[in-house]
């Protein structure tokens, strides 16, 4: 599985959604992606991927991209 | 009103506001972002001191800055509408800048006034049903819904839709304990990219 699958995965079991199976998706665009669930889904990345985000970096993944990203350049 | 509450939280916190906030405050409503599902602000400081010295008036109306345990300036938040009788408040000014991390705990604060220090046995919040983001917030809270207030808001001629959520003490365990553990995390992690 790609780091995107599983990133995809983790985000969407946090958001609790089933979708968007495929492409990118974020905020701006799925209205479930709430601030409670922002925090419990990065904090759910970081699980998932043994990585930490900075304070900084928390509130700019914004998006299946930007965390897919941050992963990799952990 | 005036009043002299402070509470703590671990990574924020909750202060009374004071003039010297006008500013920060103005800042604040005027960001073209944040500012279109609330009440319009003027931009004038005379206003706003204005708004401030007829708040202080105000019995049962608590009006907070959000701050970091730093004193780096997060938003607002505010109880009001406080009735002692019913046990009922609602809450709302709820405006924080962005990419501000202190949502959860801020929120947590604010039910902590409510129900441990305040004693009440609901609290509600009226949002612009097009402010989804928070709506969706109250939502995965655990708040329950409580209807749609047609035309219950309006800004710049247009009638905006609120719905109303609300908790009640019954429920607020377990939504304490959702929001603590959430915020408990984020300052363990402010904590660390502060070292």
């Amino acid at each position: 599985m790609t780091t995107e699958e599983r990133a995809r995965q983790v985000v969407l079991a946090t958001l609790g959604i089933d979708g968007p199976a495929t492409g990118d998706f974020g905020r701006e665009t799925v209205s479930a992606w709430d601030s409670l669930k922002h925090v419990a889904l990065i904090f759910a990345i970081e699980d998932e991927f043994e990585v930490q985000f900075s304070e900084e970096q928390m509130a700019s993944l914004a998006s299946l991209s930007a965390i897919v990203e941050a992963i990799d350049a952990a | 009103m005036r009043h002299n509450l402070h509470i703590e939280g671990q990574a924020f916190r909750l202060r009374p506001v004071t003039a010297d906030d006008g500013a920060a405050i103005l800042a604040l409503r005027n960001q073209p972002e944040l500012s279109r599902f609330i009440n319009a602000t003027s931009a004038d400081p005379a206003d706003q001191r204005a708004w401030l010295e007829r708040y202080y008036q105000r019995e049962g109306d608590y009006y907070f800055i959000v701050e970091g345990r730093d004193g780096a300036f997060e938003g607002t938040i505010a109880l009001y509408d406080v009735d002692a009788e019913m046990g009922t408040a609602e809450w709302g000014r709820w405006i924080l800048r962005p990419n501000s991390l202190a949502a959860v705990e801020s929120a947590l604060l604010l039910y902590r006034l409510a129900f441990d220090r305040l004693r009440l046995e609901t609290v509600y919040c009226r949002t612009v049903a097009a402010n989804i983001a928070v709506v969706s917030f109250h939502n995965s809270c655990g708040l329950e819904s409580c209807g749609t207030l047609a035309g219950g808001f309006e800004r710049d001629s247009v009638q905006h839709d609120l719905i109303e959520q609300r908790l009640r003490r019954e429920y607020w365990p377990a939504v304490e304990a959702k929001l603590a553990g959430l915020a408990a995390a984020v300052a363990r992690r402010r904590s660390r990219s502060a070292k």
